[in-house]
C-alpha cells in the first residue's frame, strides 16, 4: 500500500529539484559560447582542429571564411576520432563536404567528447577561420527539469488526493 | 525484524527526520546546492578534467550553502530541544543520552553528506559526461572535513548558550573571521600573487595530488583535529553536564 505521505514528501522534493534543475537550464543555456580557429592548410592534408572536446548538447552554428580554396569538415565522436587518428577509417558524426564560405548548423545529440576534422583535398593552401558558436539550452538537462518537475506535481497531487481519501 | 524496527536508536532517527528533514527543507536544501554548484558557473565546453572545475569554483556559492545549510541543521536540530528543555521525554523507550548525541550527529551528517554526493555526482556528469564515483567521494570527503569545524562549534554552542540563535550566530562569525584572517595571510606573504589558502581548496590539492604545504597541516589542525576535540568536549558535556527532561 502506498504511504499517501511519504508520497507527498517525494512530490515536493521532486518539484524542488526540478525548479533546481530549471533554472541551471536556464542559467547554462543563456550564454553563448563562440570560438574562433583559424585554419592554415596545406595541400592534400587533413588535420585536427584543436579546441575544448567536452561538447554539451546544444546547438552549433558553424561558420566558415575561407580566403580561397574549399574544405571537408568531419565531426567525430570520441571511439571514432581515435579510430580516425589510428587507421584514418572512421565514420563520422557529420561530414560537411566541398565548403568555402558556408554557415552549417547543427544539434550536438548528446553529452561527450567531440573532435573535429579538416580536410583539404585541393593542391594548394587553404586559409582562413571557422567560427563556432554553441547555443540554445541543453536537451538532457531540459528533459530532466521537465521529468521532475512534471514527477513532482504528479507525485504531489497524488499524496495529497490520497492524504484526504484516507 | 520487529524488534530491531522499534529499538531506540530507529526511533530517535525518525524523530530527528520528522522534525529536521521536512520536504519543503530538503527540497529547498538540493535546489539550492543543484543552483551553486560548480556547473552554474563552469563554461560550456570544458578542457580540463572534472578536478580542476571544481578546484576553480572553490569559494562559490556551493560551499557557502553548505555551510549555511549544516549550521542551521545542526543548530534546529541539537539547539532546539536543549533550548525548549525537551528531549528524554519525547521518546518512548528508554534511552541513553550519549545514544541520542550520537544518532543525531551521524543521522544529520549522513543526510548532508548524501545530498552533498548525489549534487557532487551531477556536477561531475555535466561536466565530463561520466561518473566517477571515486571523484565525487573525494570532493564529499574534503567537505566533511571543511564542515567539521562549524558543527562542532554549533553543537557546543548549541550546549552552552542554549540557544539556536546565538549557536548560529557564533559559528557564522567564525566562518568570516577564519575567511578574512586567511585573506589576510595570504596578502601579508605577498600582494603580487597571493596563494589561495582557503582550507577547501587546500585539502582538495592534497586529497587529488598529494600537495602537502606549510598551510596544509595548519588546516588539518583547525579543520579536522580542533573539531574532533571540541565534538569530543561536546560529547561528554552532553553526556555529564547537561541536564535534559
Amino acid at each position: 500500500m502506498i504511504n499517501p505521505s511519504k508520497l507527498h514528501y517525494t512530490g515536493i522534493v521532486l518539484l524542488m529539484m526540478g525548479l533546481g534543475f530549471s533554472i541551471l537550464t536556464i542559467m547554462r543555456g543563456l550564454p553563448t559560447y563562440v570560438n574562433v580557429i583559424q585554419v592554415g592548410l596545406p595541400g592534400n592534408s587533413t588535420f585536427p582542429l584543436f579546441m575544448p572536446s567536452m561538447w554539451s548538447p546544444r546547438n552549433v552554428r558553424i561558420a566558415i571564411y575561407l580566403s580561397s580554396g574549399e574544405i571537408d569538415l568531419l565531426i567525430f565522436d570520441k571511439p571514432n576520432f581515435n579510430a580516425f587518428m589510428r587507421s584514418g577509417d572512421a565514420i563520422p558524426l557529420r561530414e560537411f563536404k566541398g565548403l568555402r564560405g558556408e554557415v552549417i548548423n547543427f544539434e550536438i545529440p548528446a553529452r561527450g567528447e567531440y573532435y573535429m576534422v579538416a580536410k583539404n583535398r585541393g593542391a594548394l593552401t587553404v586559409d582562413g577561420e571557422i567560427v563556432l558558436t554553441f547555443w540554445g539550452f541543453e536537451s538532457d538537462l531540459t528533459y530532466l527539469s521537465i521529468a521532475l518537475l512534471v514527477l513532482g506535481v504528479a507525485f504531489w497531487i497524488y499524496g495529497r488526493f490520497l492524504k484526504k481519501g484516507s | 525484524m520487529e524488534a530491531r524496527s522499534t529499538s531506540p536508536i530507529v526511533e530517535i532517527i525518525r524523530f530527528e527526520l520528522e522534525k529536521i528533514w521536512s520536504a519543503p527543507y530538503v527540497g529547498l536544501i538540493l535546489m539550492l546546492l543543484i543552483i551553486g554548484g560548480p556547473t552554474s558557473s563552469a563554461p560550456m565546453l570544458v578542457e580540463g578534467s572534472a578536478f580542476e572545475v571544481v578546484l576553480s569554483s572553490i569559494g562559490g556559492f556551493k560551499i557557502l550553502f553548505l555551510y549555511l545549510i549544516t549550521i542551521l541543521t545542526f543548530a534546529n536540530s541539537f539547539g532546539r530541544d536543549i533550548e525548549q528543555d525537551v528531549l528524554m521525554g519525547e521518546f518512548t523507550l528508554p534511552v541513553r543520552k550519549e545514544n541520542i548525541f550520537v544518532a543525531k550527529l551521524l543521522a544529520n551528517l549522513s543526510l548532508l553528506l548524501l545530498m552533498d554526493l548525489t549534487v557532487t555526482l551531477f556536477s561531475i556528469w555535466i561536466i565530463t559526461a561520466s561518473i566517477s564515483l571515486a571523484s565525487a567521494a573525494s570532493i564529499v570527503l574534503v567537505d566533511v572535513a571543511t564542515l567539521l569545524l562549524f558543527i562542532a562549534i554549533t553543537i557546543l554552542m548549541s550546549m552552552v548558550l542554549r540557544s539556536r540563535f546565538g549557536a548560529v550566530i557564533v559559528s557564522i562569525a567564525v566562518y568570516f573571521f577564519e575567511s578574512i584572517l586567511l585573506d589576510s595571510i595570504a596578502l601579508a606573504i605577498t600582494t603580487t600573487n597571493p596563494p589561495n589558502l582557503n582550507p577547501a581548496y587546500i585539502l582538495l590539492k592534497l586529497v587529488f595530488s598529494g600537495e602537502l604545504t606549510v598551510f596544509t597541516w595548519g588546516i588539518i589542525l583547525i579543520h579536522i583535529a580542533f573539531p574532533l576535540a571540541l565534538l569530543a568536549f561536546a560529547y561528554f558535556f552532553f553526556k555529564e553536564v547537561l541536564q535534559l527532561d
